[in-house]
């Protein structure tokens, strides 16, 4: 009983010396809001872990929040699972990275229109000593071989979210397949916890380079490719069709998409990150 | 003959027990009365070797049987919970008839009303052999037709077998038909001692008179 | 409805992976109860039966680990197991064996609290009665254990049941790998991220069905052995 009370004792001090957690789904202004309050001031915004995560909308958000008075509720979960809730008439507006899906999204009727507006690079990181050699490769695809030649663990999302629709992407037809190929794990968590995970187990990983860097201090893992003509993960905006869902926050979800790529969001996403991690981690598309 | 010397019992600062001295001669039948909290059933229960006492000496035989207040009626039919732990089923068959259950004898112990349980526990009690029965209220839940009963199967017991009898009360009506020796506890100590009929007729001080007053007789 | 007839069409297909997550599932939650009951119920007798000192306060801290959240006990395994924790180099973390000892954290004290609350209430006259015939205290064992069947039973099947229904432990330690350590909750977990609602139930369903049948089984026993 005293090892557990201790150990518990422990696990709060450790935790006090972390960053304030970036879940929070609605952000609280600053200072008294300056605009107007709309008619209909909630916005539900269902968007994947990766851009919540790594704290680029907790750094967004209140700024839009106090210039036009609306209130972001934030859902986050893997591009799969954002979709869906949208699909379901539970989000307003979606911010997702997985092409395909958001076509087929657009397609069925349920989103106007795909706003692309932003980009970073996917990154494959992987312990210190890259057993496997992969450093150097010209692109995604050619470390991956290498790393399906070593048999080096490699941990996977698999949970069909943005990030793992992209690595699927790179091993093209021939996946490896979790059941027998015994390196290759598919964890089907979130890319915080696949990363933990590829610490722990020493092995290989797929990831957006923000929740990596966001991370960076407790993972035992190194960038080992950074970049490659297959590793650009681009974020769009869709807003959910009013035509084909009821009871939406049409006018709200305009309103965040244009601030979102107006000129003073493009501003903030383009410095974002600079601070913390002495690079930006967004870039912006060219319009 | 059981002995008692300066027996105490204390939970944390009260005191709920402290005898002196008591004698009880073999084959002696002694009713231990009292307020409820006197500390008749802790009594009952140290001399049962159930609990354990603060303080004191005890000098008692060998083979007891000791009957709780709560009456248990065990999984399975009343012989059953009779001969449990191999008692004699032929004398299970008699005691039962001798205490007016033998027409339920093959139905579940648990359906028994109150009054029945506990003379089915007297049951159980007097299959066995033992030099000393301590019985908790052995009568509380039993009606007057009942309580004669026990009375009568208490006796005979004691009668056959020449064992020595405590059993705690707040019954002046069994004191008096069955026991040849009655004590009254106040607040962990002797307060009356002395053939029933003298305790209860002569009180000797004002605490008795004024606690048998108030006795249902 | 949708998720019903999905449910029933994924047990009669047999599916594969799905065949081996109710194996994991199983397994860990028959380890996890086993194990915690074995501790459990003896303590717990321990516990119902002595008097000693700062028993009161035990008693508090076992209930305050009855309402132990799972994370909790599933972060404490993990920082135990981490590989730079203490126990690292036992190389357990991310198996199924990690995740029944994060249970057995969780589920001890809920057998612990259960059977020693259970022993004083309904054993204390047993023992008494079976004392006062002088029966042996080998004797007083088997007749609480007897009498007792039933509150016994539910009580495995309590600790069963907070096996097989729990998620956040078990996702913590286990990590949700797929033909390893992926059991019925963190397959719904998954399922739910992915966006599969219909999908994620259809699974809730059949984790259902597998407690029912465990109950109904457990019960049939029960009654059984009330009827000798």
């Amino acid at each position: 009983m005293a090892i557990l009370l201790a150990a518990i004792l422990v696990l709060s001090l450790a935790s006090c010396g972390e960053k304030p957690a970036t879940e929070a789904t609605t952000t609280e202004a600053p200072a008294p809001v300056t605009a107007p309050t709309p008619a209909n001031p909630v916005i539900r915004l269902s968007t994947t872990t990766s851009v919540n995560d790594s704290g680029l909308l907790p750094y967004l958000l209140p700024v839009f929040e106090q210039e036009t008075g609306y209130k972001v509720e934030v859902q986050s979960a893997g591009t799969g699972a954002a979709i869906q809730k949208a699909v379901d008439g539970n989000a307003d507006v979606i911010l997702v990275h997985a092409k395909a899906s958001e076509e087929k999204f657009i397609e069925d009727g349920y989103g106007v229109e795909r706003l692309p507006f932003m980009y970073n690079y996917f990154v494959i990181v992987g312990p210190k000593d890259d057993p496997a050699k992969v450093g150097g490769s010209a692109n995604a695809a050619e470390a991956f071989g290498k790393i399906r030649e070593a048999e080096a663990k490699f941990v996977s999302r698999g949970d069909e979210s943005g990030t793992h629709k992209a690595e699927l992407k790179i091993w093209g037809d021939d996946a490896p397949d979790a059941e027998n190929d015994a390196w290759y794990i598919s964890a089907g968590q979130g890319m915080g916890a696949c990363l933990t995970m590829a610490s722990e187990q020493q092995a290989y990983c797929l990831t957006d380079k923000a929740t990596f860097l966001s991370m960076k201090d407790k993972l035992d893992l190194d960038i080992v490719l950074a970049e490659g003509d297959d590793m650009k993960n681009t974020y769009s905006l869709i807003a959910v069709n009013p035509e084909k869902i009821d009871a939406l926050n049409t006018e709200g979800a305009q309103a965040f998409i244009d601030w979102m790529l107006g000129e003073e969001a493009s501003g903030l996403i383009a410095k974002y990150g600079e601070e913390e991690y002495g690079a930006a981690l967004f870039y912006l598309l060219e319009k | 003959m059981i002995d008692v010397k300066s027996l105490k019992k204390e939970y944390g600062e009260r005191t709920v027990l402290d005898i002196d001295t008591l004698e009880i001669n073999d084959g002696e039948i002694l009713a231990v009365a009292g307020a409820n909290g006197s500390g008749k059933t802790t009594l009952l229960k140290i001399l049962a070797g159930q609990i354990r006492p603060t303080g004191g000496e005890l000098s008692l035989p060998g083979k007891k049987l000791y009957m709780p207040q709560q009456s248990y009626a065990f999984r399975g039919d009343l012989i059953k919970n009779v001969t449990l732990g191999n008692a004699d089923r032929e004398k299970a068959v008699k005691l039962l008839e001798k205490l007016g259950l033998s027409r339920l004898a093959d139905k579940k112990a648990a359906s028994l009303s109150g009054g029945e349980l506990q003379r089915l526990s007297l049951c159980r009690i007097l299959a066995r052999t033992a030099d000393l029965l301590l019985l908790d209220e052995p009568t509380s839940a039993c009606d007057a037709k009942g309580a004669e009963l026990v009375v009568e199967a208490i006796k005979e017991y004691r009668g056959e077998t020449r064992c020595t009898v405590i059993m705690t009360t707040h019954s002046p009506a069994l004191a008096m038909n069955a026991a040849d020796r009655l004590i009254i506890l106040n607040n962990g100590k002797i307060e009356a001692d002395g053939p029933p009929a003298a305790v209860l007729n002569e009180p000797k001080t004002d605490w008795a008179k004024s606690f048998i007053a108030g006795w249902k007789i | 409805m949708d998720s019903f007839r999905q449910a029933f069409g994924l047990l009669f297909s047999l599916d594969k992976e799905l065949m081996q997550i109710i194996g994991v599932t199983l397994r860990m939650s028959f380890f996890s109860t086993s194990i915690s009951c074995l501790i459990g119920l003896p303590l717990g007798a321990l516990i119902g039966t002595k008097s000693f000192k700062g028993k009161s306060f035990l008693k508090k801290l076992i209930h305050t680990l009855m309402g132990l959240p799972p994370v909790v006990a599933g972060l404490f395994v993990y920082v135990l197991f981490t590989h730079y924790g203490p126990f690292g180099s036992l190389n357990l973390l991310f198996t199924v064996k990690v995740m029944v000892i994060a249970q057995v954290l969780l589920i001890t004290p809920i057998v612990i609290g259960l059977s020693s609350s259970f022993i004083e209430s309904t054993s204390k006259p047993i023992i008494e009665t079976a004392r006062g015939i002088g029966l042996g205290n080998g004797r007083i064992v088997r007749l609480c254990l007897s009498e007792g069947r039933a509150s016994l039973v539910s009580i495995v099947l309590n600790a069963f049941g907070r096996s097989i229904a729990e998620v956040g432990a078990v996702s913590i330690v286990g990590g949700n790998i797929q033909w390893k350590t992926r059991v019925m909750t963190t397959a719904i977990m998954l399922e739910t991220n992915k966006g599969k609602f219909s999908f994620a139930l259809a699974l809730g369903i059949i984790l259902l069905l597998i407690a029912f049948i465990v109950n109904a089984g457990a019960s049939f026993i029960v009654r059984e052995a009330k009827n000798d």
